[in-house]
């Protein structure tokens, strides 16, 4: 069975659900795109940026671009916990069904500036963008 | 048979590297700009959400060409031009069957209906006939007005209405439908002050590059090109985007909000699947040999360039793609650097 980039998100999402450390700190949990205004911090956004599919003899490669990303109140905390997403996601090997993972690494930092909530309350935007390349047989 | 020397050999391969790497940095550009997410300004389907998906722009396309450039499919603009606006008009009392009507538009012009008997609808400049209840599809335009089937050939850059001219149910009301949205209407006719700026959103409308008034768009075109540019045997260039919210006072570059989202606002990335898509098409090698199509725009460049130079070199060659973060989005020090 062929599958495509949403068995990708699914893997990250399970991935990040899966490591105790990362799981523990983001108490908002984990949203695709952004996070309903209620949401209490930290959490974690993931989004697919692209994910442009190669042709090989017999087999398809998906070479994905994932931005995970984290939003907290400061800071510290944002930084701590891009890197409890970096210890778990870079050179991991991802769990994709139908695929089989072949790279998956932080290729960029994404720093965003302070930015304002609803509440006027001031948070921090931290991330980065991991590359994933996935493989399947057709 | 013949010969060249080894700096001309050199100097020619640099000059088609340059020349790939620009049609590079042009095949980035425009996937970019596809991707890119623009305001929505036209009427859509009931229910659709506000919020734009690429696929949303695309199926918009049509719409943003009837409007801006129609017969060349050229860029997908709204335009605005000095033409009338008209939204509807009530005075039924005009609009029988092949009688005289006037009517204005919002924007103050003068409108009639002055076609009796005919079977087309049709405009002059500043005027619309019509015969009420025909459906035939009308363009205003300052440039003079096109009429019935011959607009879909016109490619004038004024264009700012489409519509029918229709009976409403009312009996004899006489109406052209837009293309505009709420918003869309807003933003093009907007109030303008004593310095002659639109307030508010109004100011979103701006001149594009050959002086025409446009609405949208403007994240699209702020991705340019920079470069490319020599460094030694290193050549290079930037895909940049830069897009500025003229209603907002503190002058932030939104097309960094919109690769990467924020706290309120899901990520659109443009300028990032442009670049993945396209490196297949730059980079892809394939054996000259075999008559193979699927060569990448860098080796065309070069082997256009070993043909000129009348010799059968086979030239091994690194080309990579890559973004270089968020920074290439502002004027930063890479820009400096550079002088720019």
């Amino acid at each position: 069975m062929t599958t495509t980039s949403t068995a990708i998100k699914r893997g990250v999402v399970r991935h990040a659900r899966s490591d105790v450390p990362l799981k523990t700190a983001i108490v908002g949990g984990i949203h695709e795109g952004f996070a309903p205004e209620k949401v209490r911090y930290p959490f974690m956004v993931y989004n697919l940026v692209a994910a442009p599919y190669a042709g090989l003899w017999g087999s398809r490669l998906i070479v994905a671009l994932v931005d995970l990303m984290v939003f907290a109140e400061n800071g510290v905390d944002a930084s701590n916990v891009d890197q409890l997403i970096l210890n778990a996601f870079d050179g991991t090997q991802l769990s994709v069904d139908g695929q089989t993972t072949l790279i998956c690494r932080r290729v960029a930092d994404i720093p965003g500036g302070p930015d304002t909530d609803s509440e006027g309350k001031k948070i921090y935007q931290i991330g980065g963008s991991y590359e994933i390349w996935t493989d399947q047989s057709l | 048979m013949a010969s060249i020397s080894a700096d001309d050999l050199t100097l020619g391969i640099l000059d088609a590297v340059e020349e790939g790497v620009r049609l590079g940095l042009e095949e980035i550009q425009m996937r970019a700009q596809k991707h890119a997410p623009v305001r929505d300004v036209f009427k859509h389907p009931r229910g659709r959400s506000r919020k734009q998906t690429s696929a949303d722009v695309s199926s918009m396309a049509t719409s943003r060409s009837r409007v801006g450039s129609i017969a060349t499919g050229g860029p997908q603009r709204a335009y605005i031009g000095g033409a009338p606006h008209v939204m509807s008009a009530r005075k039924a009392q005009q609009l029988g069957f092949f009688t005289t009507g006037t009517m204005r538009s919002r924007t103050g012009h003068r409108v009639e209906t002055t076609e009796r008997g005919s079977n087309h609808a049709y405009v002059g400049k500043g005027v619309i006939r019509g015969r009420a209840n025909s459906m035939a599809p009308v363009v205003s335009s300052p440039a003079g007005l096109i009429g019935s089937e011959s607009f879909r050939n016109w490619a004038g850059p004024n264009v700012l209405e489409i519509g029918a001219i229709r009976r409403g149910s009312a009996g004899g009301s006489f109406q052209l439908t837009s293309l505009l949205s709420a918003r869309g209407r807003y933003e093009a006719f907007g109030k303008v002050g004593k310095n002659g700026e639109r307030a508010g959103k109004g100011r979103a409308v701006r001149k594009d590059a050959g002086g025409q008034e446009v609405i949208g768009g403007r994240l699209r075109d702020g991705i340019t090109i920079v470069g490319p540019f020599r460094n030694g045997p290193e050549i290079y260039g930037f895909v940049k985007a830069v897009a500025v919210d003229p209603t907002s006072k503190k002058q932030h570059n939104y097309a960094t909000d919109q690769e990467f989202g924020t706290r309120h606002h899901k990520s659109q990335p443009f300028l990032r699947p442009g670049l993945l898509e396209s490196v297949n098409t730059i980079t892809r090698v394939t054996d000259p040999s075999k008559n193979n199509h699927g060569r990448g725009l860098m080796q065309k460049a070069l082997e256009s360039a070993v043909r000129s130079g009348g010799s059968g070199v086979n030239v091994p060659f690194i080309v990579t793609a890559t973004y270089v973060g968020p920074k290439s989005f502002s004027n930063n020090d890479i820009w400096k650097k550079l002088g720019l």
